[in-house]
């Protein structure tokens, strides 16, 4: 960011949707070896609200989708879930994070050609730190963008503490690997994890 | 984690930032300037400055030497003992331990605005104050940037360059103040002494005066205030050092500043505000503005965007 960009604002449009989730498979390389963070296994993503009548036709086609993709990973398996606020999500576990990556862009890109890209909100990776401690990645569909997100101790914390320190730290970390969100404004975190 | 390559005793992301340090002499140097050229016209005008001087080399030095208790009486700072709060003065012990200090007082002030602050001639006789709003605000490390950059300041002695900085702008304002006088005195007590040309060159000399007077009282403002900023530059990159971890001190300023005026990480979480805020279409409107020539500190922006900088050096030269 030069103080170009700043003065008249973004300059190239920034593709929306899930094109670069992928960033996340090329970056998981950098986050275990320089950053010792390894996936928990679990990503999921996150959406408003679909009638449950075409929500319904959407999850047969994403189960047969699905049955595509467990051929390659046996160990994949998905749930979803609706939140007390209203937002549905799917929640993915493996133990092959770049089938994690995989299946998380095409189960959005689903979404998104059945007309619903303006309803997904983000998708969110968990790495677990070593010494313990968890990590969190949230992308941002509208912008294209990934921030970090760390709780001071877990996301069910009720005074909703955030390490902001270490999050800076790890958006100047992956600065190279990811399309880290420069406006720090947007760095919303997301409390009460369904995982 | 390979350690950091050692380079006259600083880690090899500390990279010196000359640019920063040249801005900082070309604003002596220009201040020194304006000065001389100041006195060079007032000279040749013939108005003395030798009483002015002596006023404000007393005002300078009641300054220097009573600075921490004028500081500290009118913040309404308490200084605490150790067994008040044996917690700060161990934080603050090692920090300076580690910024090769003897331990400064230590004071808080009992006020819910996060703030801080270090004064004092030396390092022998220094002070760190902290407000109770910032022990609040903040979490232990982001604490321990902030009295590093306060222990910086020590350090680099910005109290006594400061005193010096603003010492010709102080004969300034006296300056004015008593050409003014000078000048009405000029003007109504006419006759006496003088002959009518003479009164005239007179009057023209102190118009000039007072002109040169308010030119060079604006720049040297304008340059206190820019070498004022290059120093609180300093002292961040001096926190880092000390604490080795620059994004602590961003975190840190990020919190504390206003949130309307300033960019912050939100607390807000993303489902609830995606609600009211769905389209993301017009960007913050942010920038640098004007204002920021007359402020003592940059803005807080620039601040946190130097700091990343060094973060990302350390980030890449202190892994393989």
């Amino acid at each position: 960011m030069g103080i170009l960009d700043t003065l008249f604002g973004r300059q190239k449009p920034i593709p929306m949707g899930p094109e670069r989730i992928f960033a996340m498979s090329t970056a998981q390389l950098a986050l275990e070896t320089e950053q010792q963070l390894t996936s928990t296994g679990t990503a999921a993503m996150c959406f408003k609200g679909i009638a449950s009548g075409p929500f319904a036709q959407i999850q047969q086609d994403l189960d047969e989708l699905f049955k595509v993709s467990q051929k390659n990973d046996p160990s994949l398996k998905y749930r979803a879930f609706k939140d007390e606020l209203g937002y549905s999500w799917l929640i993915f576990t493996s133990q092959d994070f770049q089938s994690l990556v995989t299946i998380l862009h095409v189960a959005s890109q689903t979404l998104l050609d059945q007309g619903y890209g303006s309803q997904l909100l983000f998708a969110i990776f968990a790495f677990k730190k070593e010494l313990g401690g968890v990590r969190y990645w949230i992308y941002n569909y509208k912008r294209g963008t990934f921030f970090p997100f760390v709780p001071q101790q877990d996301t069910h914390d009720k005074l909703r503490r955030r390490d902001n320190a270490e999050e800076l730290r790890l958006a100047t970390a992956l600065g190279k690997e990811l399309p880290v969100e420069q406006e720090i404004e947007r760095w919303y975190p997301v409390w009460d994890l369904p995982f | 984690m390979k350690a950091f390559t050692q380079s006259r005793g600083r880690p090899a992301w500390y990279k010196p930032d000359t640019g920063l340090a040249a801005r900082m002499v070309l604003t002596m140097f220009l201040l020194g300037a304006v000065y001389v050229i100041f006195g060079a016209v007032l000279f040749k005008i013939g108005v003395s400055l030798i009483f002015l001087i002596l006023i404000a080399v007393v005002i300078g030095f009641v300054q220097l030497f009573f600075a921490d208790k004028i500081a500290l009486g009118s913040m309404g700072a308490k200084e605490v003992s150790e067994e008040e709060a044996p917690d700060l003065h161990s934080m603050i012990g090692r920090l300076a331990a580690a910024a090769d200090l003897p331990k400064p007082k230590i004071a808080i002030v009992n006020s819910s605005i996060p703030n801080a602050f270090a004064t004092g001639r030396d390092k022998d006789h220094a002070v760190v104050a902290i407000t109770t709003g910032i022990m609040n605000q903040l979490n232990p490390q982001e604490l321990e940037a902030v009295v590093a950059h306060e222990l910086t300041h020590i350090v680099n002695r910005d109290m006594l360059v400061m005193t010096i900085a603003t010492f010709f702008s102080m004969v300034l304002a006296l300056l004015m103040r008593n050409l003014f006088w000078i000048g009405m005195f000029g003007g109504f007590g006419g006759g006496g002494g003088y002959g009518r040309g003479n009164r005239d060159n007179e009057g023209g000399g102190f118009a000039l005066a007072i002109l040169a007077s308010l030119v060079t009282y604006v720049l040297s403002f304008l340059l206190i205030r820019a070498l004022s900023r290059y120093r609180e530059l300093a002292a961040d990159r001096g926190s880092a050092l000390i604490t080795g971890a620059p994004s602590n001190l961003a975190s840190a300023l990020l919190r504390i500043s206003n949130s309307i005026e300033h960019a912050r990480i939100p607390q807000q979480d993303f489902r609830q505000a995606s609600a009211v805020n769905a389209l993301f279409i017009v960007p913050a409107l942010r920038g640098d503005s004007l204002g920021n020539l007359f402020s003592t500190h940059p803005s807080i922006e620039e601040r946190v965007r130097r700091l990343e900088e060094m973060q990302r050096q350390l980030e890449m030269t202190g892994h393989v």
